[in-house]
């Protein structure tokens, strides 16, 4: 008499919950997802293909449009790898400043990441907050190399310019605050019931399968491993910081929550170290006026907000483009293990566990 | 021809724009710019102002280019340079001035006949006998006042620009409408006297038309009324130019060949269906969308790099034992004459890093896990080294599974996680035409390891995916990106293009530019202001040529 | 965990909403008692366009030529922007003047629609013949506008773009 029949649906590619122009192929039972498939490529641009064509001078502009919450964490990337394949070394006061900016980055992104998850989920009111604070880093951004988003921070072997006179004063007056701040949204979601229905055991993934599906950063750090490579491969001047991994062992939405809060109060602690302990000296290594790389390929990876970013160089005898230039972008690799998250739970945790991996489809299709 | 003496005025303004050209020969200090003493009889470093020394002989031929480059490329035109026509004459003193207007990039006439169109006008197709538009290449040519005499020289049109009325009367003798058109409008706008726009397609108005009928004239191809022809000729060729499908298609003549014979005719006709519009669709025979293939394999290996080491070491000695062997005869033949011994050659010592960089040479493998690897492996390990701070292993394909189980699986290894998986191509290589490499990462002992194994051209891969689960995504990319296919693997369909692309994107001989994309010169006329140059000209002598807008 | 009768009690009077509520309230009535009055705002929120904004001096806007105090213009086609322009927007054409030693630009074009401000070009100048300035209300209604150049009938390198008068409100 009743026919039963699994459904298809797609989620996606324009669903405001999709943070872009995520698809997601779903079959359902009911509301009990039976296989999940993510279609990725509504924003390939073929970043690779360009930067091949483009001098490790001018590439660094296409980083800064992969993931475009964390622009100055790709800066980074770029810089560092470029500086490992030619063997540059750069003064300690660069690796100061790049390290602030990098760690004021990370606050940007997770706070982007609270305030759109919270409101996925149906949270509204952090996301105002949120965005609060975000500004006045993004102020900061534009204080010290021109431009909010797009930051275009770093330069090979350095930095353009030294910080702008007062950059230090706006810095020292927003982490002044900044941990208030924190506490505020914790008021609002941490010990919230409907908060934390939605994201106690949803979108589970243990620390093996995370580390078999090479799922990395927060959400690794959430299931109990302490893999963080600013502590495995110290890079910029992470070596020198006193700071902890934040991680917790409950490999769920809700704990990945709290490792990302957990990683701003880290990171204002790495911005305080930074400032305080700035060493003097010039900011940019001396070079030569072309950059003409011999044969040598190098993978360099950093831990940005969405976990490990490696960017893998193939230099050219007497070339000044990469021969071959990979992005191993966190987002790409975190998205593979939403089918092993949602597979057998309910339509609306796939909303949640796309928020918790906090892709960016900028950098998931580049 | 080769370059035999360069030399540097007065005036030099610190650019560093000729050390960018040519960094062998020029070096630029805080004050002025110096002409290396590596490239020079002589040795010294100076502005070779006074002393014109001349360039060593290995030198004169080979930088040429680069020199004529530098020198164009000087702001304040200060590098000077002696040309002859051929390394075995006499050095002249003829002194080459550097032109002091560089020509724009114009292709000569004959070269013009095969290129593509180089007109401001972007949809008119150049073999035909043009006569609006070169008037308007010359106005542009009289706008910029530089140009004009060159381009007058290389065409056969009189070289003051006559104004529209002077030269013979054009008109149009037909217009038709190809395929594709998708009824846009424009072409009404511009022309409505020739144009009518239905719901459907769009037709050449019957009062124009010497047959009487209405319609799209693409197969009677029947013609305009003379009088019409030249009184709508702007605004047809407008209509042309603004259609977006460029599908308006028409025949100009001049009065001269009022009345064309049939052969000449048929050459027009034939000229139209070979010039392409602005959307190419055979993108591999377009000029700027041609690629430039790799000659070298920048594969890294201790093996090459320490037999380069070694042949550079070769050539030095060899070069010194000459040095000596020329001072020695030089000796001799002044003793012989009574003169003055030469001066002893000084050997050159390696030139002083004096800057923050310096190539992380390759090393052997010292790390014990790549002993061990090298140990379990036997025989199949075709190389390995540490480059960078990174331990790379090269692996011979049929050992690539074992390869990773051994990795993930041994106690004293533990390379748990497949960070990254990518690929490279190498065109010029022989025997091998992929690098596949495999970036593992062991979290528990915070080690990083690199596994290469290199692919032949159609070889597929075994998969990954079965060791580490998190090559399901990374090889799909590859194969997508390259063309690898990995046996074995679950679902080896493309991730980021779409499943009918045609081509690799990430190999080397795919173009950067692709189907569809709009082909703009842009080192001709970027931002369209040449363009707007020709309209105002155009305007001044009474042809309409402006797109009415909206304000 | 909590005991469950401490979970119950929790479950019957909302402690965790009411935290939150207390949150919004205390913003609510901070920025209610500042209304209008004159205080000294502790708000985020900028009013533009009616309030013009404060730019940081590093912004970076469109891209502009400048000239000496003589009233030259400053560049003299080292084509270094040209050169190092990610997007080539730049294209600059070398010719010469009466009574100047240096090269002077007689074409200078800059194509805004595809500039990604990186400032990569005034970085490379030697002779700070071009600036970024501040300006950042740059939409316009025409393509054709985002076209600059030295002389003619479209946007001029020279002076800022006049489209400010599109965003900020002319009625007081």
């Amino acid at each position: 008499m009743f026919k039963t029949e699994e459904m298809e649906i797609n989620l996606g590619p324009q669903h405001p919950s999709t943070h872009g122009v995520l698809r997601v192929k779903l079959h359902l039972d009911g509301e009990t997802i039976t296989r999940c498939t993510p279609m990725i490529g509504y924003l390939h641009r073929g970043v690779e293909k360009i930067c091949e064509n483009k001098t490790f001078f001018q590439g660094q502009v296409w980083t800064d449009r992969t993931d475009y919450v964390a622009s100055v964490s790709n800066n980074l990337g770029w810089a560092e790898g470029v500086e490992k394949l030619f063997g540059i070394t750069v003064p300690r006061r660069a690796h100061y400043i790049r390290t602030m900016l990098t760690e004021l980055n990370r606050i940007t992104s997770h706070l982007l990441w609270l305030g759109t998850h919270a409101l996925d989920i149906g949270a509204m009111t952090v996301f105002l907050y949120a965005f609060r604070e975000r500004e006045e880093i993004l102020s900061i951004f534009e204080a010290f190399c021109g431009a909010r988003l797009t930051t275009t921070a770093f330069r090979i072997g350095g930095l353009r310019e030294d910080l702008p006179p007062g950059l230090e004063k706006l810095v020292r007056a927003f982490q002044a605050r900044f941990l208030d701040c924190i506490d505020e949204y914790e008021t609002l979601l941490t010990e919230n019931r409907i908060w934390k229905k939605r994201t106690i055991g949803v979108a589970l993934l243990n620390a093996e399968d995370a580390i078999a599906l090479g799922v990395t950063g927060p959400v690794l750090r959430a299931a109990g491993s302490n893999y963080d490579i600013r502590k495995a491969f110290p890079y910029a001047s992470y070596a020198e910081m006193d700071f902890e991994v934040a991680t917790q062992t409950a490999a769920d939405t809700y704990a990945r929550y709290l490792v990302r809060l957990e990683e701003m109060r880290q990171a204002h602690r790495i911005i305080n170290q930074c400032l305080d302990g700035l060493p003097e000296g010039p900011v940019m290594a001396k070079l030569p006026k072309v950059l003409k790389s011999e044969v040598n390929e190098v993978y360099h990876a950093i831990e940005a907000p969405k976990g490990e970013l490696g960017y893998y160089f193939v230099g050219e005898k007497g070339g000044q483009n990469p021969y071959r230039m990979h992005i191993r972008a966190p987002s790409f690799i975190n998205l593979q293990a939403l089918s092993k998250m949602v597979v057998g739970r309910l339509l609306a945790d796939v909303i949640a566990a796309i928020g918790t991996l906090d892709v960016v489809l900028g950098e998931v299709d580049r | 021809m080769a370059i035999t003496k360069v030399w540097i005025e007065e005036g030099c303004i610190v650019c560093n724009a000729c050390e960018a050209e040519c960094p062998d020969v020029f070096h630029v200090t805080e004050d002025s710019c110096h002409i290396k003493g590596e490239a020079r009889q002589d040795g010294k470093e100076s502005e070779n102002r006074e002393e014109k020394a001349e360039l060593k002989p290995d030198l004169q031929a080979n930088l040429e280019e680069a020199i004529i480059a530098a020198a164009a490329s000087c702001p304040v035109e200060v590098i000077k340079f002696d040309q002859v026509a051929s390394a075995a004459a006499k050095p002249t003193a003829a002194v080459v001035p550097v032109p002091t207007t560089p020509a724009t990039p114009i292709a000569p006439a004959s070269a013009a006949e095969a290129a593509p169109p180089v007109s401001p006008l972007p949809a008119t197709p150049a073999p035909m006998p043009h006569v609006v538009d070169t008037d308007i290449e010359n106005a542009v040519d009289a706008a910029l006042g530089t140009t004009a005499n060159i381009r007058a020289a290389a065409a056969p049109s009189p070289a003051a620009a006559p104004s529209i009325t002077e030269a013979a009367k054009p008109r149009v003798t037909k217009v038709w409408i190809e395929e594709g058109c998708i009824v846009c409008n424009a072409c009404e706008a511009d022309s409505p006297e020739v144009f009518r726009v239905t719901e459907t397609t769009c037709t050449i108005k019957a009062g124009v038309r010497a047959d009487g009928k209405e319609s799209e004239n693409r197969a009677e191809k029947s013609g305009l009324n003379p009088s019409d022809g030249e009184r709508l000729i702007s605004s047809i060729i407008t209509a042309a130019a603004n259609c977006p499908v460029e599908v308006i298609k028409y025949e100009v003549i001049g009065e001269a060949t009022l009345v064309p014979p049939p052969v000449v005719e048929a050459e027009a006709h034939a000229a139209v269906e070979v010039a392409a519009g602005p959307y190419v669709i055979d993108y591999k025979s377009a000029p700027n969308r041609q690629v430039v293939m790799p000659k070298t394999v920048p594969l890294p290996s201790l093996h090459t790099y320490q037999e380069e080491q070694k042949a550079a070491m070769a050539a030095d000695e060899a070069k010194w034992i000459k040095q000596q062997a020329d001072f020695e005869t030089a000796k001799a033949k002044a003793l012989a004459e009574g003169k003055d011994a030469p001066k002893p050659p000084v050997r050159a010592l390696p030139k002083k890093n004096d800057t923050d960089m310096e190539f992380p040479a390759p090393s052997e493998a010292k790390d014990p896990d790549l002993l061990h690897l090298m140990d379990l492996l036997d025989g199949k390990v075709s190389q390995a080294f540490e480059q960078s701070g990174e331990l790379i292993l090269q692996v011979h394909p049929d050992g690539l599974i074992e390869t990773l189980m051994f990795c993930k699986g041994d106690a004293s290894l533990r390379y748990e996680m497949l960070a990254d998986q990518t690929a490279t191509h190498y065109p010029a290589a022989n025997g091998f035409a992929f690098s596949v490499v495999y970036q593992l990462t062991s979290i528990s002992r915070r080690k990083r390891l690199r596994i290469r194994v290199l692919v032949k051209e159609g070889q597929d891969l075994e998969s990954a995916v079965e060791i580490y689960p998190s090559a399901n995504w990374m090889e799909r990319e590859i194969y997508d990106m390259f063309g690898i296919r990995f046996s074995g693997h679950p679902d080896m369909t493309r991730i980021l293009c779409p499943e009918d692309w045609e081509g690799y994107p990430l190999r080397k001989e795919y173009p950067t530019l692709g189907w569809g994309q709009r082909d703009i010169d842009f080192r001709e006329d970027r931002s369209g202001v040449l363009m707007r140059m020709a309209m105002e000209q155009a305007g001044n002598m009474g042809i309409n040529l402006k797109v009415p807008k909206a304000d | 965990m909590a005991s469950p009768r401490y979970s119950l009690l929790r479950t019957l009077i909302p402690f965790d909403i009411y935290g939150g509520m207390k949150l919004t309230g205390k913003y609510f009535g901070k920025v209610l008692r500042q209304a209008n009055r004159g205080l000294k705002r502790t708000h985020v929120v900028v009013e533009y366009p009616e309030v013009p904004t404060t730019l940081m001096p590093r912004f970076r806007g469109r891209l502009q030529m400048i000239k000496d105090e003589q009233g030259e213009v400053k560049c003299v086609c080292c084509m270094a922007c040209e050169k190092i322009c990610p997007t080539q927007v730049i294209t600059i054409e070398k010719g010469k003047k009466e009574g100047r030693k240096t090269p002077f630009p007689i074409r200078y074009d800059f194509e805004m629609e595809r500039c990604i401000f990186c400032e990569f070009c005034v970085e490379s100048c030697g002779f700070d013949s071009i600036i970024l300035n501040h300006q950042f209300e740059l939409a316009t209604y025409n393509r054709e506008d985002f076209s600059h150049a030295m002389e003619g009938g479209f946007q001029n390198m020279f002076d800022p773009t006049p489209v400010s008068h599109y965003s900020v409100s002319s009625e007081d």
